[in-house]
């Protein structure tokens, strides 16, 4: 008995066929990939729950093709896409995300170019030896995630999701379409919505950041 | 001599057609929609002079392009990078107390 326990444990490590041992090494990895998609925390606990006892009773189904990570995070967007689904019960845009003037501003001038942007919140130069617009560093990488999420939340719920859905997992306009019920025009407004918020988050708190300080939040 | 009259040309060019086009406030969607379908070839002439015109849009695009391949998932898979946010001991007890108990009810 003691033997073979030895002989498991020696053996068993890498795949793990235990969906608790799945739990251990990946709950934490899945619960954050999930919320960095939903704001509800408890929905993404959820998620990683049904996540995981939908990997156990398709335990067989596991192929081992593909990592154990990769084919649980699969099964784990499938039910974030679900839930996106269920939440998105406005097949328009509400007038909260339809609203751009808070964006107005940016295009607000006294002289005879009003309409285009205002020297004081046009694109900044973000340098072109600027480290932190290069490919990231694994440190910076984590800072970058950061501040991104934090970005986000600027957002209505929905459009956070569109451009998470389109630029991070790499959907198409219309599948993106479907999962969230919208048309498309409404589709290219939130994605509009989405660039035009960012962009600006992003220079503030990122590329133009002083060092070691992620500035303010917009 | 020669490159002031050259740059004082291209300067009155560029107040005549930002005066004829649309503003960035109007021609910004178009940046955005140009990642999501094929501009039609009137959209693209429009943004395209614009854009000549216009250093602050032309960073703006550059900019989008960044962003969007810097938010590109670098392999996730293989980043030993920590977990951003991980589960609260309560959810963890209770995910384990519900696999073990599907578990149990599959044997």
């Amino acid at each position: 008995m003691r033997s073979k326990e030895a002989i498991n444990q020696l053996t068993a490590l890498p795949p793990a066929s235990d969906p608790l041992e799945w739990f251990e090494r990946y709950g934490d990895y899945l619960f954050a990939y999930a919320r960095r998609r939903i704001r509800d925390q408890s929905a993404a606990e959820d998620l990683v729950q049904e996540t995981f006892l939908a990997a156990l009773s398709a335990k067989q189904s596991f192929s081992g093709k593909s990592s154990e990570k990769t084919w649980l995070t699969g099964i784990l967007k499938h039910k974030i896409y679900d839930y996106f689904a269920k939440n998105s019960r406005h097949a328009e845009l509400t007038p909260e995300e339809a609203d751009l003037s808070g964006y107005n501003h940016l295009f607000e001038r006294d002289d005879e170019w009003n309409g285009h942007w205002n020297d004081k919140y046009a694109p900044a130069d973000w340098g072109d030896d600027n480290n932190r617009a290069s490919p990231l560093r694994n440190v910076e990488e984590d800072e970058f995630q950061t501040v991104f999420s934090n970005c986000l939340t600027g957002l209505p719920e929905r459009i956070a999701n569109a451009f998470v859905m389109r630029e991070v997992d790499g959907l198409t306009s219309a599948e993106i379409c479907v999962v969230l019920t919208i048309s498309t025009n409404n589709y290219w407004t939130m994605m509009h919505r989405a660039r035009l918020h960012l962009r600006q988050c992003l220079e503030i708190n990122w590329f133009c950041a002083p060092n070691g300080s992620q500035g303010e939040k917009v | 001599m020669e490159q002031t009259f050259r740059q004082r040309l291209k300067w009155q060019a560029i107040l005549f057609l930002a005066r004829r086009l649309p503003p960035c406030k109007v021609l910004l969607p178009l940046v955005s929609e140009a990642r999501e379908r094929p501009l039609t070839m009137r959209e693209k002439i429009t943004l395209k002079l614009h854009l000549f015109t216009c250093e602050a849009c032309r960073r703006y695009v550059a900019q989008v392009e960044k962003i969007s391949e810097l938010v590109k998932p670098k392999d996730e898979e293989t980043s030993t990078a920590e977990p951003t946010e991980k589960l609260s001991d309560d959810a963890r007890n209770r995910i384990k107390a519900a696999l073990e108990a599907a578990a149990h009810n599959k044997h």
